[in-house]
């Protein structure tokens, strides 16, 4: 009975040492799986090609307008082009438009279609689809309408081809909005209705088969009959995409591992070594979003001295390399590839010139309350070194991990010493952050500039995207001078894993990639 | 028998009348701003108000619950701002995904847990008792979410006979449901192994070996059913509670449940949506009472349904 017992507690300890040595990441990956994409599903090699896309946020609707988030916009890509496209390095260029001009004023703007366009189910692309794209958007009372609705006035076809929009006020990015504004059908639109949405007739790649809205998945099949393959002078051999959502990290990447999804988004930093050793792709790339700190500068960072001892004592790179595990330290107060981005600048780490200026201060050991998110990744290990730092220094910086709704009444209410949270933009577009967080001093930080906060309104008035440009340069070189009200971190990366059956598929710096022409196989 | 069960429709009503004023309550006390969470953080305070107003945060509170409690009665369980779709749409869908989980879940868990518990009743001292006793332990210390994490890095991963995710077919239920009944199959071995090891010491039963009647016949007709009557209790609390959903594994294996929902739901404060799911929980939840209740008076005559 004894030797029974014993037994049976050798074998339960065997078979926990056995599934600990399984979880290994480092034990030389799994030979077998080297060969790459182990997956049953698209890897055929005469019959249709098909792939299945994932990403981490529930698609709620096709229509990017009737939410908030960034994933209906990626979805778009595929199925509903726009009148721009951006180039991926800052700049717009005409797409489905010939030719987009402004007036002097910037208040009228003359689209030129291009000819001998087809939508989906055949109809020709003319301006008076256009002018329905964006009387319906005027129509809608959405948070993400009102991006347009606010600057909108009139919008007419003067002819077959050519659109004018009358704007009500000048829209400083209208070049960033209308890249992501897909073009629809009126006609398809007003016969199916409600049901449009189901499967919403634009000028793509891909045309939408069905989209199930209670699990978010959507089925797209190519469109062999789209002017983009001649544009562009290539074209996917894949027939079917399907699009669906995991929002565990873990499960995420185990579907790719055991072969049932071939693209997914958001692969956690310590995955990317797991996918690369069992022959899978993983590409890395900079992302737009940073992580930031916000100062309340009404408090003990009133000061000035106290707010460059914050920034000279954090060790960006020791941040990004040892807590974060993946990242770029940040140089500057926005990212680069972004508009207003300046590589020549930098951010200095000088622990005893720190120390300098908390003496210099009238900082009196009082606790300094740090509010971060609990969504922000490994935000207890960083707050804990940012506490750590300033415990250097003689900082008493303490975390407070907040849930999601409590941190933004704190934030909103500005309940904060230091709010440390990631922040991005749209695009390459800086607005949200210089226009709206920091030129309306958003989250109440009571960061006192005038001159700082003329720049983000003259910032506001510009829709020329060079001379907006550099009137977000000023308002940064002035936050870098002054340190403050935002003190940037690093720079997050993204992760792409896809099965390795898979090539031409683009990444681009801000965590965008392309998939409209991948080849399978 | 029908004035009891009426009493007992009765005291549901009171029941969810009370549940649908605590989850009104208990959500708007854990704080946030449901049309702020709708929206970026980086909207206006004029465009969170117009939000409020949309979404009917702007009238009292006892006008809310009434319009809310109005609504339920008309079949209307409210309207998810989260996932901007109807919160009936929304629970009609996953409903049904969680009862197949829990049901599977549970029947697994007790065709494993019945014969081994029986076993082990039958032969105390043996290894076999000891068998059920070590898995007894095991499966109530073990982590559910290690477990789940096991499967599936095993049987997806690396020799992919099971997929990892999602509700597409039979292959998707299996490794979800042997993690969630796990620890519950653990308690019923031990349950009826004690149950069975008490029943089989009663006067009765050493009558009916007397009289010669085959052991099998004792084990099955005369201590099981004796034994099985805690057993029933568990299974009864056990599904209601499976119904409610199971945030984690539901969460691990993508699967379409009504625990992530009223997860995702609590951090957005999608009041209607919560408040709902929460009546529905706890109307199964009584229902599943009330089922194992009607079992008991089924299982031994002695005992009257009350």
């Amino acid at each position: 009975m004894m030797k029974m017992k014993k037994a049976l507690a050798l074998l339960l300890a065997l078979m926990m040492v056995i599934s600990l040595a399984s979880c290994s990441s480092e034990a030389g990956g799994t030979e077998t799986e080297n060969v790459g994409n182990p997956s049953q599903a698209g890897t055929q090699d005469d019959g249709p090609k098909s792939i299945t896309w994932v990403s981490n946020t529930v698609l709620p609707n096709l229509d990017k307008f009737n939410q908030t988030g960034s994933i209906a916009p990626k979805v778009a890509k595929l199925w509903g082009d726009s009148l721009a496209e951006g180039d991926h390095k800052g700049n717009y260029v005409p797409f489905l438009a010939e030719s987009i001009e402004f007036s002097d004023d910037y208040m009228t703007c003359t689209i030129k279609l291009r000819e001998g366009i087809y939508f989906n189910n055949g109809e020709p692309l003319t301006a008076d689809d256009v002018v329905f794209t964006f009387e319906r958007i005027q129509g809608l009372e959405t948070w993400t309408a009102s991006k347009w609705t606010a600057y909108l006035g009139t919008i007419e076809a003067t002819d077959e081809l050519t659109a004018v929009i009358h704007f009500s006020t000048l829209m400083p990015y209208f070049y960033t909005e209308v890249s992501s504004c897909a073009i629809l059908n009126r006609d398809a639109y007003e016969e199916k209705g409600e049901d449009f949405w189901k499967a919403p007739v634009g000028i793509g790649a891909f045309t939408v088969e069905s989209f199930d809205d209670m699990t978010g998945e959507v089925k797209m099949t190519r469109n062999d009959d789209w002017w983009g393959w001649e544009y562009y002078g290539e074209k996917t051999n894949i027939d079917t995409i399907y699009f669906k959502s995991i929002t565990e990290d873990t499960t995420r990447v185990s579907a790719l591992r055991s072969g049932e999804v071939d693209v997914i988004e958001y692969v956690p930093n310590d995955n990317i070594s797991i996918l690369q050793n069992e022959g899978l792709q993983a590409a890395v790339t900079s992302t737009y979003e940073h992580a930031v700190l916000e100062l309340n500068c009404t408090g003990v960072f009133a000061d000035k001295n106290l707010r460059q001892a914050l920034s000279e004592c954090i060790d960006r790179e020791l941040l990004v390399n040892t807590v974060v595990g993946g990242g770029t330290a940040a140089n500057y107060v926005c990212n680069p590839g972004t508009m207003g981005y300046n590589e020549s600048a930098s951010y200095i780490t000088d622990i005893e010139h720190a120390k300098e200026l908390v003496a210099a201060s009238n900082y009196d050991g009082s606790e300094i309350r740090l509010v971060c998110t609990q969504s922000m990744t490994r935000v207890s290990e960083v707050a804990q070194a940012i506490q750590a730092f300033g415990d250097e220094i003689g900082l008493k910086i303490q975390p407070y991990i907040e849930e999601n709704s409590k941190y933004n009444d704190d934030k909103s209410a500005g309940s904060y010493d230091i709010v440390m949270s990631p922040m991005g933009t749209n695009g390459e577009d800086n607005n949200m952050e210089v226009v709206e967080v920091v030129g309306t001093d958003r989250f109440k930080s009571g960061f006192d500039n005038d001159a700082l906060k003329a720049v983000c309104a003259e910032a506001a008035t510009y829709v020329d995207t060079a001379t907006r440009a550099d009137a977000y340069q000023r308002a940064y070189d002035m936050i870098m001078e002054d340190y403050g009200p935002l003190l940037s971190l690093y720079y997050n990366q993204s992760c792409l894993g896809y099965n390795s059956a898979l090539t031409n598929i683009y990444t681009y710096v801000g965590g965008g990639y392309e998939l409209r022409f991948a080849q399978l196989g | 028998m029908r004035k009891k069960l009426l009493n007992r429709l009765v005291q549901t009503i009171i029941v969810l009348i009370g549940v649908s004023v605590i989850a009104f309550g208990l959500v708007r006390l854990g704080g946030g701003n449901p049309a702020a969470l709708c929206l970026p953080d980086t909207a206006t305070e004029e465009q969170i108000r117009a939000q409020e107003i949309k979404m009917g945060l702007d009238k009292p509170i006892v006008i809310q619950y009434f319009t809310y409690i109005k609504g339920v009665l008309q079949g209307d369980l409210g309207y998810s701002y989260r996932f901007n779709k109807e919160v009936s749409r929304l629970i009609a869908f996953r409903l049904p995904h969680t009862a197949l989980l829990a049901g599977f879940s549970l029947l697994l868990a007790l065709l494993w847990s019945i014969p081994l518990g029986m076993i082990a009743g039958i032969n105390r001292g043996t290894p076999a008792d000891s068998f059920a006793m070590v898995f007894a332990i095991i499966g109530q210390s073990m982590s559910t979410v290690w477990l789940s994490l096991m499967l599936i890095l095993v049987f997806g991963v690396k020799l992919k006979w099971l997929p990892t995710q999602g509700a597409d077919s039979f292959k998707n239920i299996i490794m979800p449901a042997i993690c969630q009944g796990f620890s519950f199959s653990a308690n019923v071995t031990r349950m009826l192994r004690s149950g069975m090891i008490d029943v089989l010491q009663e006067d009765h039963i050493t009558a009916t070996r007397a009289r010669g009647i085959r052991k099998l016949k004792i084990y099955v007709k005369y201590a099981f059913k004796n034994a099985l009557v805690p057993v029933i209790t568990i299974i009864g609390s056990q599904f209601g509670f499976l119904m409610a959903g199971s945030i984690l594994i539901e969460s691990v294996f993508g699967w379409p449940g009504i625990g992530e929902l009223i997860m995702t739901g609590i951090s957005s404060r999608d009041y209607q949506l919560v408040q709902s799911c929460l009546l529905v929980s706890a109307f199964i939840f009584v229902i599943c009472n009330l089922l194992s209740d009607l079992a008991y008076t089924a299982v031994d005559k002695r005992i009257e349904f009350n």
